[in-house]
This record gives C-alpha cells, structure tokens and sequence, in this order.
C-alpha cells in the first residue's frame, strides 16, 4: 500500500501539476475573497504558481546549472530561468504599485472591502 | 531610413530625457519627435508594399534563438494608427495645465510600448511590454488624482493582471510543448500537430488574457469604468479606445493566425463578437454620461471588429481591419469633443448639455461627422468598412444581425444630436483654443477621406481591392436615413424617460464578480473546445 502511494505520489505529485493546484488557489482568492488586500496577495500566488511552472518545466535531479562553456551532463534549460527573473521583477512592481493603490483607497473611502468601496464609489459619482 | 526598434525606444527615452531635464521647449520638441514617428510610420507602410514584411534582428543570433522585431501587414496599420493618434493628442493638448513633465513621460512611455507590442516577434516580449503599458495606463486614469478614479484604477489594474496571469500560464505551456517562444517557430511547429489535444490548455489561456484585453462579452466590466472615468483626461480615454483596446484585438487575430490550422473556434468567436455588440450598445443607450456612453460603445464596436474577424470571407476580414484603423480615428474624436463638451457645459450628463451648435460650430460639425460615420453613413470611413464586413456574410440572418447593430447604434446616439440642436440654455463659452479646432476638423477630415477615396486607402494599407466604388455608396443613402427614420421612432416609442434603462444603467460588477467572469470564460472556452475535438 506504501509503495503504491509513493509510486502514484511521484507520478502525479510533480512541480508542473503543483504550480497549477496553487494557481488555481489563487483564482479562488480572487473570486471568493472582498478584502482588497486579500486579492493581492492572491495575485501574488497566482504570480508565484507561475514561476513554480516554468522553473520545473523539463527540470530533472541530475542537471547541473547552465553556468560555464563546458559540460560533463547536459544542463538545465537557462530560458525559462531568464524569463521568470523578468517575470519576478514585472511582479514585485506590480503588487509594490497596486499596495500604494490600495493604501490611497483605504485613505479615500475607508474600508478594505471591495463591494464597501464600490458603493461608496456610486454615491460619490 | 530608422530602424524599427526606433519606434519603441525613441519616446521613452525622449520621454524621459524631458522628465529628467524639463524646459520651456519640452513640449515643442515632444510634438516635433511625434511629427517625425509618424512620417516614418507612413514611410515604412510605402516599404511594405516591396515586400511582405520587415524583419529586424536584436541581437546577432539569427532566430529560434535570438529576438527580433517584425513589421507585416497587420502591424503596420497599427503602428500607423497608434503614432497618427499620439501625434494628433499631444497637438490637441499642447495648451493643456496638466501636460507637465511626468505627463508628457507616461503619455510617450505607453506610445513606445503599444508600438512595441505591434512590433514584438515573441511571446514573453507581447507579454511584459502588454503588463508595463498596463501600469502606465491606470496611473494615467487616476491622473487628476480625485476620489472615484482611485477605485476605477485599482479594478482596471487588478483585472488586468489577473487576465496576463492566464496568459503568462499560456505562454508556459506553448514553451513546454515547443521549446521556442518566437511567433514564426512556434506558428510553423502547429500546422506540423495532428492532434489538437495538447494545444487545448494553452489556447484557452491564451484566448482568456486576450479577450479580456479585447472586452469581450462576459470580460467587459472593467473598460467603461477606465474608459469613462472622470478623473482621465480626455486624451487618454481617446488613445485608451482608439488604440489601447486594439491590442486585445491584434493580439486575436495574430493567435488566430497560429493556431487555425489546428483548432478552428471561428463560430464560437463570431458568436461571442455578437452577444458583445448587442450588449455594448443595450447598455450605451442606458447611460446619461456622455463618456461612459462612447466607452460602452466602443464594446459594441469592438463585437463587431470581432464578426468581421471571424467571418471566413476575404473581404469581411479586410473590413473588420479597416474598421479598426476608421474605429480609431472616429472614436478617439469622440472622445476629444466629449473632453470639450464637458469643458464648456461644465457637466457629464448630456441631457443637460444644451445647444452646443451655438457654442462652437466646427466642433458641431465634427461631431456631426464622427457620429455619421460610427452610424455607417455612405461616404465616411465607418459606413465604408461596415459594408465590407457585411458582404462577406449574406442571407437573411447576416443581414438582420448587422441591420440590428446599426439601428442600435443609431439609437444611441440621437442623444448627441439632441445635443447640437436644442436651444442653448447657458452664455456663449468659447473656451476651445485654434490647436483644438485643427485637431478636431483634421480628424473629421480623415473620416471622410477614409470613406470616399476607401478604394485608395484599402489598396494602400491593406493591399487588398475592395472595389465600393462612391456611386454604389450613394445607392445605401436612402436605406440610412430610413433606419435611422425607424431608429428614432424605437427611441420615442420604448427607450427615452423610461424606467429599465434607469436600472440597466445602475448595473455593475464587483470584482469578485469579474474574477468570476473570467473563470467562467476559460472554463466555457475549454469546454467548448473539449466539445468539437
């Protein structure tokens, strides 16, 4: 019964099907939760399943890092290694910009409540 | 001759020299760069017809390795498009007390960005070019900085990236399967697929992020509130419809491309296109405020786009083009005489804007030709591109949905007309300056020029001869103006001082709603998909 849980674990249980798990999680956040502050942070698990998927995509124990000109095994794919330092970048400023408009919201309106903010933003217009 | 990553860096570094280093001449020097972008938009649209594309290597790796920028068809009307408007706004706003130097840098920085994501040969570089214009563009709504605009810039911000999470997971399965990112590679290793199966996955991602930066049917919510909102300035809102919602568009159609061979969803499309035309002018004749009815407008324009599109005729596909370029120019006039209405009456609500015939008479005329044209008058660029879109799908069906499309529009716009002709209840305001007036006939002027000489254009831009000529135009003249005899009788008849539009234009989304929405689309787009495979 062991052996069998571990042999299905390491066939399903992989860094690709996690990411997508995780980021579905955040699609959870995002449509179940009001708080403002609460989507962004499930914005940032949407963000973070992300880069889970592209590093282990093709990842394998055995690779070495692709530094250097020559190699005894073949190494890892540097490209979504690239990629996902641009995306990590793309997203701290997102969640940095989208805090500093969430700290003026709650300064305007008063509350961390998004369907809260919205009335109070029907009554203004 | 430029090189075409000119286009992209040349106004964000210009826009940040002047930001770093301001001077009395920033703004003339800003409107003399753009003067330059676009003789040379139009001079590479010359090139082009040597040759079917321009290809511009980045680095000296030729490609699936190094990165490229590609100017064809299909984006050198965009680019065309996208440097024509800017050239036009920042002469339009040249008198402007906001244009100051962070202005003038966020305003260039997205100019740069949307070339760059009609340029961009690649996945990754659609994407972080699509996400930083995004950035740009709700700090640009909330620009006037007062208290609605904060809520209106944090929902278009959150969905946003919401929709490019879906597409950055697409572009991770694309890479997954194929090992390339560029658009060349990975369109020619699909028609190699026979099996439509693993492509389902990454389409549907893809197609969710898209549609979403297109506002299509289920995923509109959030552009009336950043089209419309108050604190915009009129110029944003017009390069916002006129060419910043183009991108979901160019970004379809270049997907489309690719992936046609294998998965063929035109219907599903062409439906969609439909459903969201509807909607977008049922809620456009709801509302009072005269931005948020051009905003919910453009959604109807953009289903429609979307039929063109999707229809398989050569010709409806050509016109769905030219409609963008005419929807461009026609909309963001809109949009600039709904700045200056507001400026001179003081208010949002158009049915409290009165006369403004006997306020200013070249901007009425404008107007007048802005709103002939989005109706489909003959003679004006909109009437000319709706009759191509249309050819290509005849029979009685095709023929009730875009006579159905038409009426509505006319609908909803004889509110405007109101406007002009009634009599004028407040002391003549001329606060419109001479820049604004030439922007505002030049524009108009391009209308007309794009519907008259169609024939000329459409062979120019779109290689392609449409052949509608203008005395077959003159023939459609009796037909509009009994459309629009019946469009008025409907509008008197069920729709003016009635409740349901009252209630229909409190309608709203949240934004866990949206969220949902979302979801609701990719899941019906994988569904679907698992339906017809």
């Amino acid at each position: 019964m062991f052996q069998f849980l571990q042999n299905i674990s390491e066939i399903y249980i992989t860094g690709e099907n996690t990411s997508l798990v995780i980021f579905f999680i955040g699609v959870y956040g995002l449509t179940a939760r009001r708080n403002i502050l609460k989507s962004i942070i499930s914005l940032g698990i949407m963000q973070a399943a992300i880069i889970l998927f592209f590093v282990s995509m093709h990842a394998h124990v055995e690779d070495v890092p692709p530094i250097g000109t020559s190699f005894s095994v073949m190494p890892a794919d540097p490209v979504p290694q690239a990629l996902m330092i641009t995306a990590v970048v793309i997203g701290v400023s997102v969640t940095a910009v989208s805090l500093t408009m969430f700290i003026t919201i709650y300064h305007k309106y008063g509350s961390t409540n998004w369907n809260k903010v919205r009335i109070k933003r029907r009554d203004i217009g | 001759m430029m090189p075409l990553i000119g286009f992209v860096l040349i106004p964000i570094v210009l826009g940040l020299l002047m930001y770093i280093k301001p001077h009395s001449y920033t703004k003339a020097v800003t409107m003399f760069v753009q003067g330059i972008m676009l003789y040379m938009s139009i001079k590479y649209l010359f090139q082009l017809h040597h040759t079917n594309e321009i290809v511009e290597l980045l680095s000296n790796h030729q490609l699936p390795v190094g990165m490229t920028l590609k100017l064809d068809v299909l984006s050198s009307v965009l680019v065309l498009l996208n440097n024509l408007l800017f050239f036009l706004m920042i002469v339009f706003n040249y008198h402007k007390a906001y244009m100051n130097k962070l202005f003038i840098f966020l305003f260039l920085s997205l100019q740069g960005m949307i070339n760059g994501i009609f340029l961009a040969n690649d996945f990754f570089n659609v994407y972080i070019l699509i996400e930083v214009a995004t950035v740009t563009v709700s700090i640009l709504i909330m620009f006037k900085k007062d208290s609605q605009s904060m809520y209106d810039g944090m929902i278009y911000l959150m969905v946003n990236m919401t929709a490019m999470a879906f597409f950055l997971l697409g572009i991770g399965f694309i890479y997954k399967y194929f090992g390339v990112l560029d658009f060349d590679t990975v369109s020619q290793m699909i028609k190699t697929l026979d099996d439509p199966q693993p492509l389902m996955m990454p389409y549907a991602l893809l197609l969710t992020g898209v549609s979403l930066k297109a506002a299509l049917m289920p995923l509109f919510s959030w552009l009336p509130k950043a089209h419309g909102t108050a604190s915009a300035p009129s110029i944003v809102s017009s390069i916002l419809s006129g060419i910043f919602v183009k991108t979901g568009l160019y970004l379809f159609i270049r997907l489309q491309l690719f992936f046609d061979p294998v998965l063929d969803v035109s219907s599903y499309y062409l439906f969609m296109g439909f459903i969201t035309a509807i909607a977008g002018f049922t809620f456009a004749i709801a509302q009072k405020d005269i931005k948020l009815i051009l905003a919910y407008h453009t959604i109807s324009q953009v289903g429609l786009i979307m039929i063109g599109l999707n229809i398989s005729a050569t010709s409806s596909f050509n016109g769905a083009m030219y409609h963008i370029l005419n929807h461009g120019v026609f909309k963001s006039l809109l949009f600039i005489i709904a700045g200056l209405c507001i400026e001179i009456f003081k208010t949002r609500d158009i049915t409290k804007m009165k006369g403004l015939w006997y306020h200013s008479k070249p901007i009425s005329i404008g107007l007048i030709i802005a709103i002939l044209s989005i109706t489909g008058a003959p003679f004006l660029s909109g009437g000319y591109s709706k009759y191509l879109i249309s050819k290509g799908y005849a029979g009685f069906g095709g023929t009730f949905i875009f006579q159905l499309l038409s009426l509505g529009t006319m609908i909803s716009f004889i509110k405007f007309f109101k406007m002009i002709i009634t009599k004028p209840d407040q002391a003549k305001n001329d606060a419109v300056s001479k820049n604004e007036v030439v922007v505002v006939c030049l524009m108009a002027l391009l209308c007309i020029l794009f519907g008259v000489f169609g024939d000329y254009y459409t062979a120019l831009i779109l290689k392609y001869d449409a052949s509608y000529p203008l005395a077959k135009q003159l023939s459609k003249f009796g037909s509009y103006l009994v459309y629009y005899a019946i469009g008025y009788g409907l509008y008197k008849w069920i729709i003016e001082d009635r409740k349901w539009t009252v209630h229909l234009s409190g309608i709203e989304l949240g934004f866990n709603s949206i969220g949902l929405s979302i979801v609701t689309f990719f899941a019906g787009t994988m569904a679907y998909l698992n339906w017809i495979y």
